[in-house]
């Protein structure tokens, strides 16, 4: 019981570092991408990978984060050249093409996915440091000179341009910031299953993420644990066999429907004039 | 030289057969600026309706014929009950409404149609294939559905160029609340424009079946062969989501042909480059 609730734990952890990273950029650049999977998996792929050949674990780790930055600084330039739902649209093709490498490529196991070789340190209290160094990094970030200016690219980019600021270089420092972050939550996925599989690059991922983001709402710099815990909480509910019976293996269809009747509850109280996010241009 | 016939013929099914796809896609994105991940998930659905429909009518034409109305009608019951409150959302909405819609679907799926592949037979008049030269065939119902599709494709930009609901649709997509000044309801066209999408998504679906076969999975790649060629073609542009989606065929179809390890890569590299030349789409007006 005790291992399981560690685990649970463990699990909301990780998810509320994969939803903080999508939260930074939707927060504060109103910027929503579908393809954060991308460096999730990508770092839990680069560890799963690196490890048997780098002499110390730490090393793995900061390589495979090294690598989710450049996958994040190299696609980055590509899709901050389109704005909102192109935006979206392009971060999701970017992370399906990892996908259908990880898919296609033997080395890396195809679509059987790849066993860690070496033992990772599947310990709580790392991943409780990991979320704790993830949540304040962003909190000093958002707090920060740095913070402000990204408020102000996001609520006019072209007066931001005015003041001197290279809104390219603003948008993506917070967007290779926010891969950086993705890239946590997959070390951690990494150190607590030893398994690296095409699906953690799938943009299910990123749809959980988001609606995580959406469940813990977008104001404050908490909310995505807040969201993460909801959703772990959900997914735990709408799985439990003693409650639905066989219906509890269509749990996905279930969490289809709850993430219907959120978003027509959200889309209908914006357009109804509810209080717009701080931050959001006027 | 029959070999570059049959890939240029193979390219060209390919390319229109993703423009039934995206066609959908990309008049829903301009007319009300709401990206629909579900629509990958109306061709599924269009398949395995088709399935059904063959084993009630034992024809495909049958089929056909009556997959229209059924497509119109899930086309305007989704639009009135989902979509319409999502025109001026924030894209975080969108993406969950669609991407729930993309959940719900394929349980509906699994629970009616079960997680097997499915073949769908294709009709005996069509079956077998044309000699090209000795050696050579090519099938004679991907002819046929390169020449329907083609046909598809001719009435669509009809309906859209050179008619009253094509001139409509144009200037909803420019400013949609100088329209209605002019005494036309957005919301009516937006319902007929979503509900002609999901037609040209479920037919498409329904065409590609005897093909491809139906597996749980096939949702996936046409929705993002058809973001590719959103992206390519620019925003609402159906001239450049046709031309797009005969390159996406083409670059599909030699990238089989040559790299058979890294193919699925190939359209991606597309879009990356052409993000890198033109963001706002390559054919964007």
């Amino acid at each position: 019981m005790m291992a399981f609730s560690l685990d649970l734990l463990a699990q909301c952890l990780e998810m509320s570092l994969l939803a903080l990273s999508i939260w930074l950029l939707i927060a504060q650049l109103g910027l929503v991408s579908l393809g954060h999977a991308a460096f999730y998996g990508l770092a839990t792929y680069s560890l799963i990978l690196l490890s048997p050949w780098v002499p110390s674990f730490w090393l793995a780790f900061a390589l495979a984060l090294l690598l989710c930055a450049l996958f994040a600084l190299i696609t980055g330039l590509l899709v901050l050249r389109s704005r909102g739902l192109f935006f979206l649209m392009a971060t999701l093709a970017f992370a399906q093409m990892l996908f259908v490498v990880a898919q296609d490529t033997g080395w890396v196991g195809s679509s059987d996915g790849i066993y860690a070789s070496t033992s990772l340190p599947n310990t709580p209290w790392l991943f409780l440091a990991l979320a704790v160094i993830g949540f304040l990094s962003t909190w000093r970030l958002v707090h920060s000179p740095f913070g402000r200016v990204l408020c102000a690219v996001h609520q006019h980019e072209d007066r931001a341009t005015s003041l001197g600021y290279s809104v390219l270089r603003v948008q993506l420092t917070a967007y290779v910031f926010s891969a950086l972050l993705a890239g946590l939550a997959g070390l951690v996925h990494a150190c607590r299953f030893g398994f690296a599989s095409p699906s953690l690059l799938s943009w299910q991922v990123s749809g959980m993420a988001l609606l995580a983001v959406l469940l813990g709402g977008r104001r404050h710099w908490w909310s995505p644990l807040l969201g993460a815990f909801l959703l772990v909480a959900l997914q735990e509910l709408l799985t439990r066999e003693d409650l639905w019976g066989s219906w509890a293996q269509h749990w996905m269809g279930a969490l289809g429907l709850v993430m219907v009747g959120m978003a027509l509850l959200y889309a209908r109280r914006s357009s109804a004039g509810g209080r717009p996010p701080r931050g959001s241009p006027q | 030289m029959s070999l570059i016939l049959i890939q240029a013929l193979h390219a060209l099914q390919t390319g229109l057969q993703i423009f039934l796809i995206a066609s959908g896609l990309t008049l829903v994105l301009g007319a009300m600026r709401v990206i629909n991940l579900a629509h990958g998930a109306l061709y599924a659905l269009g398949g395995y309706l088709g399935l059904s429909l063959l084993g009630l009518t034992d024809s495909l034409l049958w089929s056909a014929a009556l997959i229209c109305p059924l497509a119109l009608a899930t086309g305007l019951l989704l639009e009135g009950a989902l979509f319409r409150p999502l025109v001026r959302a924030h894209p975080l909405e969108q993406v969950l409404l669609t991407f729930g819609l993309i959940l719900v679907f394929e349980e509906a799926r699994a629970l009616i149609w079960g997680n097997d592949v499915l073949g769908v037979p294709i009709p005996v008049w069509l079956g077998g294939g044309i000699p090209l030269s000795d050696g050579l065939m090519y099938p004679r119902y991907r002819l046929a559905v390169c020449g329907l599709s083609a046909g598809i494709a001719a009435g669509l930009f009809f309906l859209l160029g050179r008619t009253r609901f094509g001139v409509q649709v144009a200037a909803m997509a420019e400013n949609r609340s100088l329209l209605s000044a002019f005494g036309i309801c957005p919301q009516r066209l937006c319902a007929q424009v979503f509900a002609l999408g999901a037609l040209l998504a479920m037919l498409a679906g329904l065409l590609a079946a005897p093909m491809t076969t139906l597996s749980p999975h096939q949702s996936g790649p046409a929705l993002m062969a058809s973001l590719v060629v959103v992206i390519l073609g620019g925003l609402g542009s159906v001239r450049g989501c046709l031309i797009a989606s005969l390159l996406v065929g083409l670059v599909d179809t030699l990238s089989h042909l040559w790299l058979s390890g890294a193919a699925g890569l190939a359209i991606y590299a597309t879009m990356a480059l052409a993000l890198a030349l033109r963001p706002q789409g390559l054919f964007a007006r």
